[in-house]
């Protein structure tokens, strides 16, 4: 019996990987192993898949279809945040509890938040720039040299304009 | 085929609700008699039925057009075919019994429709098997299994698989439509196809009668070679402590192939298998054992050199026997060629020449 079009044949796993490493594949195995993929391998194709975030924590989706995975890196907005601060790579081994203090300009913030429209809940752009202002305030940076909160507040009362689209 | 260029992300057909054929319709229409039947003999059934009535029935349009035959896979042709792909054959066909069976009881028992012949219901159930779509019955109390998340969806079956198109296809509750929506543009004049699924080409021929060439989801089914392999002087006691370890560690079986690729369960399931001499007993074969246990989980790369010398030898030597055995198959195929269905069992064997041949290199290249 083969529905076409059934999702049930399509496997996705999220996880958590450092980008640019090949992490432990003991992390990953209890995972995929089960599903026969080479927990080595995969690793290693995940850290290909992640050049383009050398040392930051992202999320990763695996599609497993048929055996077979395709990795793609799914955007989060600290990621995403955390990137934009351009800090150099570190060695996360030696440096533990990293503070982020860098600035950002409130239109990279937009930009992050046209990013990470596709999974936000806000009706208008205008909200999703706040999720990102608010994640800005977690990760510890500064917009525009100013705090991200205060930021939020003048989004809020038409202070900053912000586009719709 | 396209009239006009296709943006990625566009509808390319809508099914509203009224005309999908489900499970539950089919057993409204037919009459409460049927609701014993499972998604696919009740819409199997109503299909039949429907046709019987011909233009007096309002699905008349829609079954005209439906083929008049299926060409399924005859009984003489059964012999050509790779070994797991034999046994996929022979459950369809006992499911096909079952369903058939349940039909017939029905018949006797409410004799609410005229009896129908094998054939006819083949057809019937065909029809369903080749077209329906996954459709998830919405306000179904039974606990079904995913096979009974099925409905025929009219039109929208008569679009072409392409393991290259990437499409969403799902039930939109606002519009209350079966929609499918394409992830990638099509070009004015090129034909719009539409994904099964992650089928390979076994697959294909089983459920849909067709296999398409350069299909990336192609493999190689190793399990019975390695199941029929055995070490020389080994006891059999030992292979099966072998194999229960195996069963134990959820590596038993679905030992697969690709091009120029090897599974890594059927890789961590020779390490294992070609441990050898090995005394269970002894402290030596508990620390390879252990060590086998690493490279499950990526500890470890190999058991040990010599080891993975001994799993690609053997490899060889397996891919070497699935080759001849398709060389003799594909001498007596050729010469039925003609026959109907033959040439794809043909291209199947083919393809796996090809990903025998890359696996064999592969080997030599360790």
């Amino acid at each position: 019996m083969a529905p076409k079009i059934d999702p049930n044949e399509v496997k996705v796993i999220y996880l958590r990987a450092t980008g640019g490493e090949v992490g432990a594949a003991a992390t990953l195995a209890p995972k995929i192993g089960p599903l026969g993929l080479a927990p080595k391998k995969i690793g290693e194709d995940i850290a290909k898949a992640t050049t383009d975030w050398k040392g930051l924590r992202v999320t990763v989706k695996l599609t497993i279809q048929n055996r077979q995975a395709a990795i793609e890196v799914v955007p989060t907005a600290s990621s995403l945040v955390i990137r934009a601060l351009k800090e150099p790579p570190r060695d996360r081994k030696k440096e533990k509890n990293i503070k982020h203090s860098g600035n950002l300009t409130m239109d990279e913030v937009i930009e992050i938040a046209r990013t990470i429209r596709f999974k936000s809940y806000a009706r208008l752009l205008k909200g999703t720039v706040k999720e990102i202002l608010g994640t800005c305030n977690s990760v510890g940076c500064t917009v525009d040299g100013q705090s991200p909160m205060s930021l939020s507040e003048m989004v809020d009362n038409g202070e900053i304009e912000i586009p719709d689209e | 085929m396209a009239t006009k260029d296709i943006r990625s992300g566009d509808l390319i057909i809508e099914v509203p609700y009224q005309l999908l054929i489900t499970r539950a319709k089919a057993i409204s229409s037919l009459g409460s008699w049927a609701a014993t039947l499972s998604s696919h003999q009740a819409i199997a059934l109503y299909l039949i039925l429907e046709k019987s009535k011909g233009i007096r029935s309002p699905w008349y349009e829609y079954i005209r057009v439906l083929p008049e035959r299926f060409d399924s896979i005859t009984s003489n042709m059964i012999d050509f075919l790779p070994e797991n792909v034999r046994v996929d054959l022979e459950r369809q066909k006992e499911k096909f019994e079952r369903d058939y069976a349940a039909i017939e009881q029905l018949q006797a028992t409410s004799n609410a429709y005229n009896p129908i012949s094998s054939n006819e219901f083949l057809w019937g159930w065909s029809c369903v098997n080749t077209r329906c779509i996954y459709f998830k019955a919405s306000n179904c109390q039974l606990s079904f299994s995913s096979d009974e998340n099925i409905a025929i969806a009219p039109m929208l079956d008569f679009l072409n698989h392409s393991s290259c198109a990437k499409i969403m296809g799902e039930f939109n509750q606002q519009s209350n439509c079966y929609q499918i929506t394409t992830m990638t543009t099509i070009k004015k004049g090129e034909e719009v196809f539409i994904n099964y699924g992650p089928h390979d080409n076994f697959r294909l021929l089983i459920e849909y009668g067709f296999t398409i060439p350069n299909n990336p989801f192609n493999y190689v089914s190793m399990d019975e070679e390695f199941l029929s392999l055995s070490l020389p002087d080994e006891d059999d006691t030992i292979k099966q402590y072998k194999l229960n370890i195996l069963t134990q560690a959820g590596f038993m079986g679905d030992y697969t192939l690709r091009e120029k690729e090897i599974s890594f369960r059927l890789l961590t399931a020779l390490r294992l298998h070609v441990l050898h001499p090995f005394i269970p007993s002894s402290t030596h074969a508990q620390s390879l054992i252990a060590r086998w246990k690493d490279t499950l989980i990526g500890r470890l790369d190999k058991i040990n050199e010599e080891n993975d010398q001994l799993v690609f030898d053997y490899l060889e030597r397996m891919c070497q026997t699935t080759l001849n055995k398709a060389d003799i198959v594909m001498n007596n195929l050729s010469s039925e060629l003609s026959r109907n269905g033959t040439f794809h069992i043909y291209q199947i064997w083919d393809e796996s020449v090809e990903i025998l041949k890359s696996v064999i290199d592969l080997c030599h290249a360790k």
